[in-house]
């Protein structure tokens, strides 16, 4: 397997929002191993015989009774073997590109030595080398069990069931109906890697029949030609196996099937079925990815709803509230900076000054507050509270963890999310509140500061129309009316006419008004969410490096097309 | 360490309690669902072990008292002589109504009676009676022989008269059960004892005692466990004779059964089921020990908070009251003869045009007033902030999203703001009761002052010179009356007329100035008002950091509690 691959594998991502994320995670370490094994078996060409079968069924002995020699140690004590043996002529090159980076080769030559029973050690492949010219092209491997205890040793068996090319698979009467070995029996049943059964140890009184319709009960249909029973042998059952009459027989079965010109034909079989298995498996790995993508877009979706209430809830009264609040503000700040286009503006204040006097003296007319207008601008700008938005931080991060955590505990994004980095700080929010007030605050500076220097000319010029259209029209109409102007007339109206200026400048300035309440509103608003949404763009960024990338994609449909092409 | 049924099944009473409470806070539906059914079937299982009883078999000659000895092991006459009738050769088991005899009984060669009783005292006792055995007959014999399997312990029964009989040793040489099973009753050694000089029974008895376990190791016991009892005196302990071992070899019997209990949890492997229900229960312990330690962290962050928090307070009720509070004791109603005179017809006149104009007459509700306001938003958020902070948490530490519905039993931040509330209503109604309205009188006795004033100056200036200076130079009756027909006279003459106008006109402006003056004083009155209202408030606030920080360490109590219940629940394997 090319370095490229490797490291496909070793970056494949998913954030596990579908029930089917430990299905990905199973493939996604089960499908390397595979493509390995493939590459390691389209460079050799030699077959692999595994051995395998819960502890205590009599591998080894079987194993040894093959072989016509007692290489792996038996007995009681269980379990027996602690790592694999495989039996390989000399100079087969096993180790060369060996697949399992887990595995030890080592070699051992047995045949000068006498022969010495052996147990293996966990975590090593120990090769005995003899120079039988019969079993030239087989490697046979004893290994350990794969109902122990041990993890290690269940590991193993996984791996070598990978590497071979036919399975024998031992069960003895107590075994055969067990969990772990059916299971394991299933699926190479299903995988449809060529296999042997055999029922070690059976009494007398139990018939095939009986044990294929048990197994068939379960759902496993075990094929009468690929099924042997071998005998209970109480004392030295290597040796006396090796002459019972069914073993002979098997062993004269498995040697046929196996014999130098149909070896070939096997291998390129089952290198085949190996392929083809991978490549279905990658499928199902590229749909589940798939289903994970969906899950993926439909959490954005959530996110983004999640994110709308907790605006919602941050906004809503807010705004009105605070708009109202400001209004009066900045309509104050308005009126002055319009004023000045009010050219009749200081005999009218006369005016309503003399007016109101006589209200004054009775305490009637309340003297006009005064009040720094800097001052106020800060509290509409401090308005966007710190604690508010805090408040709505925490709500929407509840709501995430709340209503978008996967339940898996061991999911990649359940751990994500609960990434202390994750959520935005205490003073990463006051800064970034500060940052918005700060720029709400230069906003409205700014826009006073427009108005200050001044309105367009064409306002300006529609004020002074608007006052002098106005002005004629009054005296129009009371010329229309009363048929000339009187002296009396002539002193209301000039009372008249700076109400008039005022009306028209009033007019202006309610339009700006209205702008500039309308435009902060906007702002007010965009400032209050301003945290809610980085703290968004966090979630979204944390789905998004937990996304396997459509690169990702590509090349595991490349993989694919590499192994269906090899298979054929 | 095995805990008997009783135990265990109190333990799995309350876990379906706990789970019909819906109490367990980690745990996902199906968890909650496997566990139920989980306990139920263990609830089953051990209700059949429980039922299983302890089979005793008496044995013993005729008249030695067996019948007594079970009444007095049941409390109550569950056996009499009757129900043996003379020379039938039948095996009587008593059984409680409620406990149903083992099936492997059924199939006993030896015919046998069974008699159901009520005493819940031996409820799990099996009690045979077996034929006295010296009135068997050879076949028979073998037959009881064989019927001896089915008992846990053997109880021979005996007396003084009694004991030394060949019968009895022949017998027990045949029975070949485990002899640490074997009970010898010395029955009726009230006989040794005469009442008026009791101490003289103890010699014969302990020599008696000798002799009897002396036989039985002569037949083959090793260590003969020998009680003497008289069952007569009944299973009354207090009313026993100190010499009577009855009570020793009840409580010996007692022992056996829960041991056999014991025993058969530990066969049925109810033991190692109910361990795999604790494992479960250990997550929850787990889960439970998350939130426990959220609560405690969030109530010490909350003291720690804790001028944060006034601070918050006061600023939010800074901001509104001081803005809001002004207009709104202007509709108020005049506080009762604040003003007098034209200034009250005045105020008055404002007060229902303001009502006329602005259609308010309701009474002034400062909670609401602040609330629309938005005064008490932030504190509303404050206490949201806090159920957020704890859900978040134990979310954060790996409890499920369910925890926020179980974190309603404990805390419930809306819950918790309407009682905020009430307390606010009822603190700011008490306060308004004695600091509103403010006295006025000072300012009332000003106004009299000088609309009294104004009035003296009315009088003098239509009384005229004359009549005035006549009356003060020379007091009488007479200058008076003089007086007052001078007053009459000018009030209805021009000057009087424009005299009488002037005073209306100065009544109205000094009704203005006192009404403007009204105001003033109002405003600077509420301002006060607001100035201690606001704290009020913020100690109401500050209160409710206090029992907020109860609330919270009455839950992790409560919690605390749990997992010392649950705890109970699941021993932990060391034990064992």
């Amino acid at each position: 397997m090319k370095e490229s691959e490797k490291a496909l594998w070793k970056s494949l991502k998913w954030p596990g929002l579908t029930p089917s994320a430990v299905k990905i995670r199973e493939l996604a370490t089960r499908i390397p191993l595979k493509l390995a094994v493939l590459s390691y078996k389209s460079s050799s060409h030699f077959l692999w015989v595994v051995f395998i079968g819960g502890t205590g069924t009599g591998k080894s002995t079987l194993f040894n009774a093959l072989v016509g020699k007692s290489l792996s140690e038996t007995g009681v004590e269980r379990p027996k073997t602690n790592g694999p043996l495989a039996y390989a002529r000399k100079n087969t090159p096993i180790a060369k590109g060996f697949p399992f980076a887990a595995v030890d080769v080592h070699r051992v030559t047995i045949d000068q030595t006498p022969p010495l029973a052996l147990s293996g050690s966990p975590g090593q492949l120990l090769v005995l080398d003899h120079d039988r010219e019969e079993f030239s092209h087989l490697v046979l491997v004893d290994t350990p069990d794969l109902d122990s205890l041990e993890l290690k040793n269940r590991q193993m068996v996984e791996d070598l069931q990978l590497l071979a090319d036919v399975v024998i698979f031992v069960a003895s009467q107590e075994k055969y109906a067990d969990e772990v070995p059916f299971r394991f029996l299933e699926r190479i049943h299903l995988g449809e890697k060529p296999y042997f059964f055999l029922l070690n140890k059976a009494e007398d009184e139990l018939t095939a029949h009986e044990v294929l319709d048990a197994l068939h009960g379960q759902g496993l249909k075990v094929g009468a030609e690929r099924f042997w029973m071998l005998p209970y042998v109480p004392a030295n059952p290597s040796v006396s196996l090796s002459v019972a009459e069914s073993f002979t027989h098997f062993r004269k079965t498995l040697f046929q099937l196996l014999n130098k010109t149909q070896a070939l034909h096997v291998i390129q079989q089952e290198k085949t079925r190996a392929a083809r298995e991978t490549a279905g498996e990658i499928q199902l790995l590229l749909k589940l990815l798939k289903e994970e993508d969906e899950a993926a877009s439909k959490w954005v979706e959530q996110l983004e709803m999640v994110y709308q209430a907790a605006c919602q809830s941050l906004i809503t009264k807010q705004e009105e509230r605070f708009v109202q609040e400001s209004r009066a503000h900045i309509q104050r700040e308005i009126t002055k900076h319009f004023s000045k286009y009010d050219l009749l503006g200081k005999p009218r204040r006369l005016i309503s000054q003399v007016m109101r006097m006589p209200l004054r003296a009775l305490g009637l007319w309340p003297a006009e507050s005064t009040q720094s207008p800097g001052n106020e601008l800060d509290e509409i700008c401090r308005k966007a509270d710190l604690r508010m938005i805090q408040t709505a931080v925490e709500g929407f991060n509840r709501l995430v963890l709340e209503k978008l955590s996967p339940h898996d505990e061991t999911s990649a994004l359940y751990r994500r999310l609960r990434d202390p980095n994750l959520v935005l700080t205490a003073d990463e929010i006051r800064q970034q509140v500060q940052d918005e007030q700060a720029r709400l605050m230069s906003w409205l500076a700014e826009t006073f500061q427009r108005l200050a220097e001044g309105i367009p000319i064409s306002k300006e010029l529609g004020i002074y129309s608007t006052s002098i259209l106005w002005g004629g029209l009054i005296i129009v109409l009371e010329t229309a009316i009363g048929g000339g102007i009187h002296l009396l007339e002539a002193v209301l109206d000039t009372a008249i006419a700076p109400f008039v200026t005022k009306g028209a400048v009033d007019l202006f300035a309610y339009h700006e008004l209205q702008k500039i309440v309308h435009d902060l509103g906007e702002h007010y608003k965009e400032a209050l969410t301003a945290t809610l949404r980085i703290q968004r763009e966090r979630y979204l960024e944390c789905l998004r490096t937990l996304m396997a990338s459509p690169h990702t994609v590509k090349e595991l449909a490349a993989v694919i097309r590499r192994v269906e092409a090899e298979a054929k | 360490m095995v805990r008997s049924a009783r135990e265990l099944q109190s333990d799995l009473n309350c876990i379906q309690v706990l789970i019909h409470e819906d109490a367990f806070i980690s745990l996902s539906g199906e968890e909650k669902k496997r566990l139920s059914e989980d306990s139920q079937e263990l609830v089953r299982k051990l209700g059949r072990v429980a039922e299983s009883s302890l089979v005793v078999g008496l044995l013993g000659g005729t008249g030695v008292g067996k019948s007594s000895l079970m009444n007095a092991l049941a409390c109550s006459p569950i056996a009499a002589t009757s129900h043996r009738r003379p020379h039938t050769e039948q095996v009587l088991i008593y059984h409680h109504a409620a406990v149903p005899l083992p099936d492997a009984l059924n199939n006993s060669p030896y015919p046998w009676r069974e008699i159901t009783h009520e005493a819940e005292a031996v409820r799990h006792l099996l009690l045979c009676d077996l034929p006295d055995f010296d009135s068997l007959l050879t076949g028979h014999r073998e037959r009881v022989v064989q019927f001896l399997e089915h008992l846990d312990i053997l109880v021979w029964t005996t007396t003084p008269e009694k004991y030394a009989d060949e019968r009895f040793y022949a017998f027990l040489r045949e029975v070949p059960k485990a002899r640490q099973n074997f009970y010898f009753i010395l029955n009726k050694v009230d006989l040794l004892f005469r009442p008026e000089e009791p101490e003289t029974g103890y010699a014969p008895l302990a020599s008696l005692i000798t002799r009897f376990s002396h036989h039985l190791r002569q037949n083959g016991m090793l260590e003969p466990v020998i009680y003497a009892v008289s069952a007569r005196e009944g299973c009354d302990s207090k009313a026993a004779s100190p010499w009577n071992q009855f009570w020793n070899f009840r409580n010996q019997i007692f022992r056996l059964r829960d041991a056999r209990e014991v025993r058969e949890i530990k066969a049925a492997n109810l033991d190692v089921e109910a361990k795999q229900l604790a494992k479960v229960l250990e997550k929850e312990v787990l889960g439970l020990n998350i939130l426990h330690r959220v609560l405690t962290d969030s109530a010490y962050e909350l003291e720690n908070q804790r001028s944060e928090w006034g601070q918050i307070g006061h600023a939010a009720f800074h901001r509104t009251l001081e803005r809001s509070l002004d207009e709104e004791f202007e509709h108020q109603p005049v506080p009762a003869r604040a003003l007098v005179g034209f200034g009250s017809a005045i105020a008055r006149v404002a007060r229902d045009w303001k009502r006329l104009t602005t259609r308010s007459d309701e009474p002034l509700n400062i909670v609401e007033l602040l609330q629309n306001q938005g005064a008490l938003e932030t504190q509303q958020h404050e206490l949201q902030r806090l159920e957020n902070k704890i859900i978040y948490q134990s979310m954060h530490q790996g409890l499920p999203p369910s925890i926020a519905d179980h974190f309603r039993s404990f805390f419930d931040a809306n819950a918790e703001w309407s009682r905020f509330l009430q307390r606010l209503q009822n603190g700011v109604t008490q306060f308004l009761e004695n600091h509103w309205p403010p006295p006025f009188s000072g300012f009332r006795a000003v106004q009299y002052a000088f609309y009294l004033a104004l009035l003296v100056l009315l009088l003098i200036a239509i009384s005229g010179d004359a009549p005035l200076r006549n009356l003060f130079e020379r007091p009488s009756w007479f200058n008076l009356a003089a007086l007052l027909l001078a007053l009459i006279r000018t009030l209805f003459s021009p000057q009087g007329f424009a005299a009488l106008g002037s005073y209306v006109l100065l009544q109205v402006f000094l009704g203005f100035r006192f009404y403007g003056r009204y105001k003033k004083l109002l405003q600077q009155h509420a301002q006060k008002f607001i100035e201690s209202l606001k704290l009020e408030l913020g100690m109401i606030w500050e209160e409710e950091l206090n029992i907020l920080i109860t609330h919270l360490t009455e839950a992790a109590q409560q919690v605390e509690g749990r997992i010392e219940a649950l705890s109970a629940l699941c021993p932990s394997d060391t034990k064992d």
